[in-house]
């Protein structure tokens, strides 16, 4: 990505969107954070840590790798299904 | 890949189009080779385009340049984000319509995503610089050699 | 390598092929022929430049405007998208269209009879060096007579008062600029300007017939850094050509007053020397130089010119607007920056010569302002027209470039009497240029006073719209 487009999708003065999660106790304990902060923005200090983040539905689990670093928590569970054809709707 | 090699008709800012290469690349190289604005390609010598051959190879166009999106492509696929699950649908990235239109993801968006202009060579990785050779020694307009000798 | 060849046969070609202008415009063929082959020859038309210059000098030519139809050697040449010309340059630019009508028993510009109200030709030594000077435009409807006609007006005695005064007094005392509407007649007031200064046969003529072409980037260009100035060598060429065809007797007048040395291109290339034994003619005329030194040729003449009081030099720019219009050139340096106009070396001397900054110790400098270019408030505001308003954009008002044309006197152009509009509707009429059915419907008088009207109220160039366009 150019640095052109993080720079212009949120102001440099607010800094990255935090939320206060228990980051230090999931990585003594290794137990998965359960959250519904979807905006929330990955730091560095989140790799290795596992979350479990609401899709509207249900909780998606995934663990934070270093290249995930600077998306949102949303971008990795996804809220829509995909569509697949069906001939009967009571299946 | 669009190579287009413009006679006389066209400014020689319009000299050579590759996969990657801007407007602004285009002019910086024209201003630092000190073409005239109206300068047109027949009036290019030898040692002229040997100097626009030496530019190329110092940008990131064709072949590299792909590898680049590829890869950005493939992170997103690899990290399991939304924007790479996207891409390996084929449908748009950043929120569109897909109800209707989404022409332009359909054709594009894919994990080995092939960029705007394609040509068979690029795809196989040919040299930039190898390409504009071929082209002026009679490659794909095949005759440019003799374009050339007829207009003067 | 192939592109070796490629490049290596061009150049050959291209060598063999350039006759000098001077070749071109034998003495054989009729006048107007002449500024057809000249035009062409000095103009960059669509096609390639160098094919131009290959124009065989027979009266057999090519019909570029018709597509090429095969060559001497029976090659089959292809049609080209330079082929087509807007039908104003077909008009101008045809050679075997008919010649133009011949009006018997004209006088000729003469600075001692200037009779008000009365149409006259150019004498043939003056009609050849306007010629060359390009002071002829494709747009001015000449193509109407076998040469050139013109009306004295109230401005031509302003005109001549003008030539009068530069023989004597320096030349920042005489810098003036024409202002006017479109087709009032601005580029024929150079144009006399220049006849009568070339009929007091001691006054140095330098004419830039058109100078958007120096602002537009159709010429080629590099730093010379020598001169610390960007020079445009194309240009030179046909300028340095020009200057010398017009004054080739008084340059040789002129020897040089110091010695000089004009340095090689390259290190291992020879330098030129020119001493004082030589003449101003000798360095337009010297053959061996390069076309990267012809900046260097420029300014050893600009700067000789401005050391004599022999000789009066007059400076006339057309289309001068074009300048003030577009202060940013297209041009760009090394760093992928536009250049200012004073950065150009033609445009540079213009300047200096408008601010006082240097000044002939016998002259002047006319300028002509063209309403094809977008009217700029720098030029108003130079000229003291207009008080610009502080608040003016920088692109759209250039205060550098204004504050050295405050010294420049505007001359406005007006509309022509009704006196004037009928004695040209008795010539076009005598020339045929009226339709039939218009001419038979109408008497004299009646005539003049619809064309009066028609050509909003003494407008010439309106007036032959509404002569040549009448259906």
């Amino acid at each position: 990505m150019r640095l052109t487009q993080a720079l212009l999708s949120r102001s440099v003065w607010k800094g990255p969107h935090i939320v206060p999660l228990p980051i230090g106790q999931a990585l003594k304990t290794g137990s998965p954070i359960r959250t519904n902060a979807r905006s929330c923005t990955i730091l560095p200090q989140f790799v290795g840590v596992k979350f479990q983040v609401h899709n509207g539905k249900e909780y998606v689990a995934f663990e934070v790798t270093e290249d995930m670093v600077g998306s949102k928590l949303g971008e990795f569970s996804p809220t829509r299904k995909r569509f697949s054809y069906t001939q009967t709707k009571n299946k | 890949m669009a190579i287009t090699i413009n006679g006389k008709a066209f400014r020689a800012k319009e000299l050579v189009t590759f996969y990657g290469l801007t407007h602004h690349d285009v002019s910086k190289i024209c201003s630092k080779l000190g073409f005239y604005p109206a300068m047109r390609v027949h009036q290019l010598n030898e040692q002229q385009i040997l100097g626009i051959t030496k530019e190329l190879a110092d940008l990131t166009i064709e072949a590299d340049k792909r590898a680049i999106i590829r890869a950005n492509i493939a992170l997103k696929r690899s990290t399991g984000s939304y924007a790479g699950m996207r891409h390996a649908l084929g449908l748009p990235v950043r929120g569109q319509r897909t109800k209707t239109n989404a022409k332009t993801a359909r054709r594009l968006n894919r994990i080995e995503r092939r960029g705007f202009a394609t040509d068979a060579r690029a795809a196989q990785g040919v040299n930039a610089i190898e390409q504009l050779n071929q082209h002026l020694q009679g490659g794909v307009f095949g005759g440019f050699k003799n374009f050339v000798k007829a207009l003067f | 390598m192939k592109i070796n060849e490629i490049w290596e046969s061009v150049y050959v070609n291209d060598l063999q092929r350039k006759p000098s202008l001077i070749n071109i415009c034998s003495a054989q063929h009729s006048p107007m022929l002449r500024l057809n082959t000249l035009v062409r020859s000095s103009t960059r038309s669509f096609s390639s430049s160098v094919s131009l210059q290959a124009a065989p000098n027979t009266s057999k030519t090519k019909a570029i405007a018709k597509g090429f139809k095969g060559s001497a050697t029976g090659k089959k040449s292809r049609k080209t998208a330079g082929s087509f010309r807007f039908f104003e340059d077909h008009v101008h630019y045809a050679k075997n269209r008919e010649p133009g009508f011949e009006l018997s028993n004209l006088e000729t510009l003469n600075p001692t009879t200037l009779d008000l109200n009365k149409v006259v030709s150019y004498s043939e030594q003056q009609l050849q060096k306007l010629i060359q000077a390009g002071s002829f435009k494709k747009d001015q409807f000449h193509e109407l007579f076998k040469t050139p006609i013109t009306l004295i007006r109230d401005e031509t005695s302003t005109m001549a008062q003008f030539v009068q005064d530069i023989a004597t007094t320096p030349s920042s005392q005489n810098k003036i600029c024409l202002i006017g509407e479109r087709g009032i007649g601005k580029s024929t007031l150079l144009t006399q300007a220049q006849a009568l200064a070339i009929s007091q046969s001691n006054t140095i003529v330098i004419p830039i017939s058109h100078a958007l072409k120096l602002v537009d980037g159709s010429n080629d260009f590099f730093y010379d850094s020598k001169l610390q100035t960007y020079t445009q060598p194309m240009y030179l060429k046909k300028l340095l050509s020009k200057i010398e065809y017009i004054n080739k007797e008084l340059l040789s007048q002129i020897q040089l007053s110091q010695d000089y040395v004009i340095e090689g291109v390259t290190k291992d290339k020879a330098a030129t020397k020119f001493n004082q034994k030589h003449t101003l003619s000798d360095l337009v005329q010297a053959t061996n130089l390069a076309p990267r030194q012809r900046g260097r040729v420029f300014q050893i003449l600009i700067q000789e010119l401005l050391n004599q009081d022999s000789h009066p030099v007059l400076v006339t720019v057309d289309n001068f607007s074009a300048i003030t219009s577009h202060p940013i050139t297209p041009y760009r340096n090394v760093e992928n920056k536009q250049l200012y106009v004073e950065e150009l070396q033609i445009t540079k001397t213009l300047f200096q010569l408008t601010s006082n900054e240097v000044s002939f110790k016998k002259g002047g400098v006319i300028l002509a302002t063209s309403s094809d270019d977008k009217p700029s408030v720098t030029l108003k505001h130079g000229l003291g027209l207009i008080a610009a308003d502080p608040y003016t954009k920088e692109s759209d008002f250039n205060r550098t470039l204004a504050s050295k044309i405050t010294t420049v006197k505007p001359i406005t152009v007006g509309k022509l009497q009704k006196e004037c509009v009928g004695k040209l509707v008795e010539k076009y009429i005598e020339a045929n240029a009226f339709n039939k059915t218009e001419l038979e419907n109408n008497n004299h008088q009646n005539l003049i006073d619809q064309k009066y009207v028609l050509s909003g109220n003494g407008n010439p160039l309106e007036l032959l719209k509404s002569i040549t366009m009448y259906h």
